[in-house]
């Protein structure tokens, strides 16, 4: 009785296709010369993808969306892992659109959803601080009643393409939210009077930025859920989010994996391909068990989402050890390449530098084994 | 597309009755018998009983077709057979008649699948395995016992060695070079079935750090008969420890109506010592505080757990593009550092192997020196090459 996690026809040929698609338009030059560029993305790129219906692949029809099923993102992600495509998708469709969408008034998806789908919106959670901690005890940023509105004040960090976002959705604590997790959503118009952007320098290049929030009025209207009542669904679609981004680490170990074992085919020293020592051996394998047993609890993980089960175990036990993968076979592929990847015009590091990301955007392993400990433990 | 494991009625009619059956031939103390690593005669002597009686029930062989002991049961109906002697911690059949039987089954004659088939799925028939040698561990098709034919039998001479519990079966298994020219390695080696109480056998006791006892086998002169070869001349190591050829092995399917229902079969293996030491840490008290609380110990509960679902999904994935190997490495290299891990977690008290002052009744020290014993069937480094050369395509 063997457990059969393949994707079905239609997940297979999405895969094909986005395969195809990042294949011709995000060749390493073209990586590159959008991490030079500042926005971090492409925004033809964006509409590219709103085109094909990727953006609300998983929205309700009635929202502008695909109707589609949460696996439907699963090879989409590991292919985006595999070209490191730069785009807003996993922030902006798998958090923010996930979060509307199960939290929000019926007025804020209608607002928003289509908006999301047809690539005119993008809306960068901010949700992270200065202590660097994920959890909710580490949010300080306040929103204060006044009037009909809330008045914002703090700083977050790591933000997403802050800079290209037309809302942030801040995650803040409110007068009612008085217990350590009463933590409320806000979605915030991004050019609010009182919002400065500073590009973070990052090892990835990404597009990050520390937000401060400055006395910023946003309109009651604009709560995402109850007040006090936001952990749950940002930790709910985070969870979900890092699943698939787990899914873009397995397609960017597929691409590691490639150049590695072809490397150690190619190179030769000592009269003959390196990759017949076994000490080259189990590097190049390390990099294969790596990924083999990250998309097997991974997909696991998005198996049990897609099918409406309970999924935080699961989910917390592929995110977590995809992270400490990312980190473990990019070390393992440098080994390999030595020299050559130190250079800058080698691809390896373009993938080991946004390794460093994947490891630690929506929380960092370690937050996420804590929650693996909490779900065994308890 | 289904990663979850489903059941019906009819399954859990079979599976309580199992479950009733275990009740009242296994008594809890006698749960957890490793025939590999376990001497105590009186262990021993309960799950000889056992194994007869459970092979009457025809949950030995399960999946075997009934004129040879079996029940003619389909791979679901099996699997909650196994289920339930897993969660009970039942020994499994000693000796290694898991990979005999699947081979008398493709490539025996008639004759021979009558006389063992259904002496294995009775209990009474265990086999030892006759395959490494001193020189040839990893590197098994330098074997160097040979068999030349007298007659209408061969005479064998050699050492085996290794051979894990042999003493307590009556019957091995030898692979023995059966062409003389050694340049020919894998293409002159054939596969002989011999008892184990006869001349020209004898066994020297290797005792091993997990309280099993292995053997050195001296083959002196055997003399097995020509219709004791089991597959083709100089074709057992493609046909037998490769497993390919012969007749394909016959399935059974259930007409089972269902509906099917989602189950979760209960923590078995390392999952079940997992589960215990999680007990543990809630229980015991270190710094004033739960050692569930203690932030480190979290981390490594963690990291056992990721390690654990990834063997039970291991388990369940069966081949995948890159072949068994992959798994084989991925799990006999996660077993020294699960057992090491959860060592660390006991601290001190780990090393203490019984009385009232062991964590686990001890559990952990037997899991820890057992995973010392991963080897039998190739090392991890043999695994991790063959998954370089042939799913990589690495140089050889």
């Amino acid at each position: 009785m063997a457990i059969d996690l393949t994707l079905d026809d239609h997940q297979v040929m999405l895969q094909r296709s986005a395969h195809e698609l990042f294949r011709k338009r995000y060749p390493s030059d073209v990586v590159r010369a959008i991490e030079a560029g500042g926005l971090g993305y492409s925004p033809e790129g964006w509409q590219e993808l709103a085109g094909l219906g990727w953006l609300g692949i998983c929205f309700p029809e009635r929202y502008g969306g695909g109707g589609g099923r949460f696996l439907d993102l699963y090879p989409i992600y590991e292919e985006m892992g595999r070209f490191l495509v730069p785009s807003p998708h996993l922030d902006t469709v798998a958090v923010a659109g996930e979060i509307i969408l199960t939290t929000g008034t019926e007025e804020q998806r209608r607002a928003l959803l289509p908006e999301i789908a047809q690539g005119n919106c993008i809306i960068s959670p901010a949700i992270l601080e200065g202590d660097g901690w994920f959890g909710f005890d580490a949010i300080t940023c306040s929103a204060e009643r006044r009037g009909g509105d809330f008045v914002i004040r703090g700083t977050k960090l790591l933000v997403p393409y802050a800079r290209s976002a037309d809302h942030f959705l801040c995650a803040v604590r409110t007068a009612d939210a008085t217990g350590a997790e009463d933590i409320s959503l806000l979605l915030v118009d991004a050019r609010s009077d009182g919002i400065a952007c500073e590009k973070i320098p990052n090892i990835a290049g990404h597009a990050l930025y520390g937000v401060t929030f400055d006395e910023v009025v946003t309109p009651a209207e604009h709560l995402v859920g109850t007040e006090g009542g936001g952990w749950a669904p940002l930790s709910d679609a985070t969870l979900k989010a890092a699943v698939l981004q787990t899914a873009t680490i397995v397609g960017a170990a597929r691409a590691v994996l490639d150049m590695t074992n072809q490397y150690a085919k190619d190179r030769e020293q000592f009269g003959g391909p390196i990759g017949r020592y076994q000490a080259v051996q189990y590097l190049v394998t390390d990099i294969l068990i790596d990924m083999h047993r990250a998309d097997l609890l991974a997909k696991q993980a998005a198996f049990r989402i897609d099918a409406g089960k309970t999924f935080a175990r699961e989910a917390a036990l592929a995110v977590a050890f995809g992270k400490r993968a990312a980190a473990h076979l990019h070390r393992q592929a440098h080994e390999v390449h030595a020299g050559v990847a130190f250079i800058l015009e080698h691809d390896l590091s373009l993938y080991s530098r946004r390794s460093k990301f994947w490891e630690n955007h929506l929380g960092d392993a370690r937050y996420y084994e804590e929650r693996v400990a909490d779900s065994i433990v308890a | 597309m289904d990663i979850t494991l489903t059941t019906t009625p009819q399954l859990e009619h079979l599976r309580d009755e199992v479950r009733s059956w275990l009740e009242d031939e296994l008594p809890p103390e006698l749960e957890g018998f490793q025939w590999d690593f376990e001497e105590d005669p009186d262990r021993w002597a309960f799950y000889r009983q056992f194994w007869k009686q459970q092979g009457a029930k025809r949950w030995l062989e399960p999946t075997w077709p009934c004129e040879y002991g079996g029940a003619e049961m389909s791979a679901r109906q099996a699997r909650v057979v196994k289920e339930e002697f897993d969660r009970r911690r039942a020994g499994g059949f000693a000796g290694i008649g898991m990979q005999v039987g699947p081979a008398i089954l493709r490539l025996g004659t008639e004759e021979q699948k009558a006389a063992f088939l259904p002496g294995m799925a009775a209990g009474e028939i265990m086999w030892a395995e006759g395959y490494t040698e001193p020189d040839s561990g990893s590197d098994l098709a330098s074997l160097r016992t040979r068999a030349v034919p007298d007659g209408d039998e061969w005479v064998i001479d050699g050492q085996k060695t290794f051979c894990t519990a042999g003493h307590h079966c009556n019957w091995m298994i030898i692979a023995a070079r059966t062409d003389p020219d050694a340049s020919k390695r894998h293409k002159g080696i054939s596969y002989f079935l011999s008892p184990t109480d006869v001349p020209g056998i004898e066994l020297r006791p290797l005792d091993n750090l997990a309280d099993g006892r292995q053997n050195l086998v001296l083959i002196d002169e055997l003399r097995v008969p020509q219709d004791m070869m089991l597959g083709d001349l100089n074709q057992g190591w493609q046909q037998v420890w490769f497993g390919l050829g012969g007749n394909p092995i016959p399935t059974f399917d259930d007409d089972d109506p269902g509906p099917d229902e989602e189950y979760e079969p209960g923590p078995t293996g390392p999952a079940w010592v997992l589960d215990q030491l999680v007990r543990y840490c809630r229980t015991t008290t270190r710094h004033g505080r739960p050692l569930a609380d203690d932030p480190v110990v979290r981390m490594q509960l963690a990291d056992l757990a990721i390690g654990v679902e990834v063997e039970r999904l291991l388990q369940y994935e069966g081949a995948c593009g890159y072949g068994g190997h992959l798994h084989q490495a991925i799990t006999k290299e996660f077993q020294p550092e699960f057992a090491q891990r959860c060592m660390e977690i006991l601290g001190p008290l780990g090393q203490i192997q019984s009385g009232e002052w062991a964590p686990l009744a001890g559990e952990i020290d037997r899991i820890y020196r057992r995973s010392f014993g991963n080897h039998a069937g190739g090392t991890s480094q043999v695994k991790r090459m063959v998954v370089a050369t042939r799913a990589l395509g690495l140089p050889r």
